[in-house]
Order: structure tokens, then C-alpha cells, then sequence
């Protein structure tokens, strides 16, 4: 069972992904709508894992998510950090990855995906 | 590109969206109008276009259609009273989702192009919108059972 930090600025997509990590027997120790909260919450709350939507509106000096990921990693270079993107944004997918997220995953989101994706990222 | 070709493209993905990713039935045949007015439903996303495409392209619901989507798109089961508050967000959410998974099949883009996605933008209540003078205006209708899936694109 992982601790799991959610950041999406959708809270239908925070709900659905919390549903599915509930399912998944993983404990949600936080939420948040964007990636300067994200970073806040992650320095306190330290999670296991993020999972780390890409296009958020920007708050302070954090853009999106990937933004966001830069900054987490900067604190924690072992963060593990799984992006949550649509097919269109291939080219961020590639730039997070760089910036050091560990893995995506493909909106819409499959519980068996995801639960595939976690369990390569904490292995 | 063709003008249209946006809203061809964009109707045949969320007829997938709808058969396959939330399971709510919906018919296959569909026609793209040019128009010059648009009235909108309940709940109405806006996308706006940029670099080298241009326009906005929308999704429009009735609050009932609104419901049973979040219903089928959120995983295990949700409280009633839960619902309404996440409707609007979900409508938003098929929007990024179907049009982000389009732009790339999109022919000025496999030519090289560029294209800038804006967040969506959610309108409440049935509100109109007509056509620039020199603007144009695309309307597309899904149903789904007796409701209506409003996709649009207007520059």
C-alpha cells in the first residue's frame, strides 16, 4: 500500500483516480488542484507517489505539472511521479519524463492500467 | 484543412468516448451543418485553438445526459448528491480528453503544424451564440437515446 499524493485541476479526475487507488487498497494522503500547492503538499506530506496532471492553470511561479515535477524532484530526486495526460500531449509526456517524473498514464483512465503503471513505478 | 474536418474528426471520437470509454449508447450516423446561430444546453465546454489552427470548438450536454456521464465515467459507484457538483468538470474533462486525442490525426498538424490547447471553459444555462460576420460556424448532433450531444466549432 502506497501513500499517494493526487494533483489534477479537475476534481472529477481526483475523484475518479481517488476511487480507483481506494480500490486499489493504496491510502490518498492528499489532493491538490495545482502544481504549486502540489509542491507544498508533497515537502509536507511526503508521498510514496504523485500522480501529476500536465496542463494545469499556472499558480505562482508553477506553470503546469511538469513545472511542478522539476520542483518536486529538485526536493526529492527519489520522488516517484506519474503523469496523467491525454494522447494529444505526447511532446509534455516526453518533457516530463526528462525533467524526472517516473511514468504516465492515458486519459481516460483504466483502474488496470493504472494499477499496472504503480506497480512498475514502485517496484 | 477543411473547416469541418475538426468536427468530423472530433464527433468520431466521442462516439468511441461514449461506446467505449463511459458505455453509454449512442448512434453512429451523424451530420455536420453550417450554421449561424447555436443555441447550447445545459452545461457547455468551450476549447479555444491557437497557433496554427484557430477557432473554438464545444461540447454541449442537458444537465440528465450531464448526470448519467459522470455516473459511467467515474470508477465504482458514486452518491447521488455527489453528482450535480461534478457534471460541468466532467463535461470540460470529455472535451480535453476526445479533442487532445484528435489534434494529432488533425492534416495541418501531420503537415507540421503547431496547435495551442486553452483549459476548457464551462458555460451554465442555455445561452446563444451567433456567427461573426466573417466567421464561420460548425454544428454537429449525437444522440444518445433521446438526448443530444452538441459538438461545435466557430472562428
Amino acid at each position: 500500500m502506497a501513500k499517494v499524493l493526487v494533483v489534477d485541476d479537475a476534481k472529477i479526475m481526483r475523484a475518479n483516480i481517488i476511487k480507483m487507488l481506494d480500490h486499489l487498497n493504496h491510502s490518498i494522503v492528499g489532493e491538490s488542484e495545482n502544481g504549486f500547492d502540489a509542491i507544498e503538499q508533497y515537502k509536507l506530506l511526503k508521498p510514496d507517489l504523485v500522480t501529476m496532471d500536465i496542463t494545469m492553470p499556472q499558480v505562482g511561479a508553477v506553470k503546469d505539472g511538469i513545472e511542478a515535477v522539476e520542483k518536486i524532484i529538485a526536493f526529492d530526486p527519489k520522488a516517484k511521479i506519474i503523469m496523467v495526460t491525454s494522447h494529444g500531449e505526447q511532446d509534455k509526456v516526453i518533457q516530463a519524463i526528462q525533467t524526472g517524473a517516473s511514468n504516465y498514464i492515458l486519459k481516460p483512465l483504466k483502474v488496470e492500467k493504472l494499477e499496472e503503471v504503480i506497480n512498475k513505478v514502485l517496484d | 484543412m477543411k473547416n469541418e474536418e475538426i468536427l468530423v474528426k472530433l464527433a468520431d471520437r466521442t462516439i468511441k468516448y461514449f461506446k467505449k470509454d463511459i458505455e453509454l449508447p449512442i448512434d453512429s450516423s451523424y451530420e455536420i451543418l453550417e450554421v449561424k446561430k447555436i443555441d447550447y444546453f445545459d452545461i457547455t465546454s468551450l476549447i479555444t485553438l491557437s497557433l496554427d489552427i484557430s477557432g473554438t470548438v464545444g461540447m454541449s450536454v442537458s444537465n440528465e445526459l450531464a448526470y448519467k456521464m459522470v455516473e459511467n465515467f467515474i470508477f465504482g459507484n458514486i452518491e447521488e448528491k455527489e453528482i450535480p457538483e461534478l457534471a460541468s468538470g466532467n463535461i470540460a474533462e470529455t472535451l480535453n480528453i476526445t479533442l487532445g486525442n484528435i489534434l494529432k490525426e488533425l492534416t495541418v498538424i501531420k503537415e507540421g503544424g503547431n496547435v495551442n490547447i486553452s483549459t476548457p471553459y464551462t458555460m451554465h444555462n442555455s445561452v446563444s451564440i451567433t456567427k461573426k460576420k466573417d466567421g464561420i460556424m460548425y454544428l454537429c448532433k449525437l444522440k444518445s437515446n433521446n438526448e443530444v450531444i452538441l459538438l461545435s466549432y466557430f472562428v
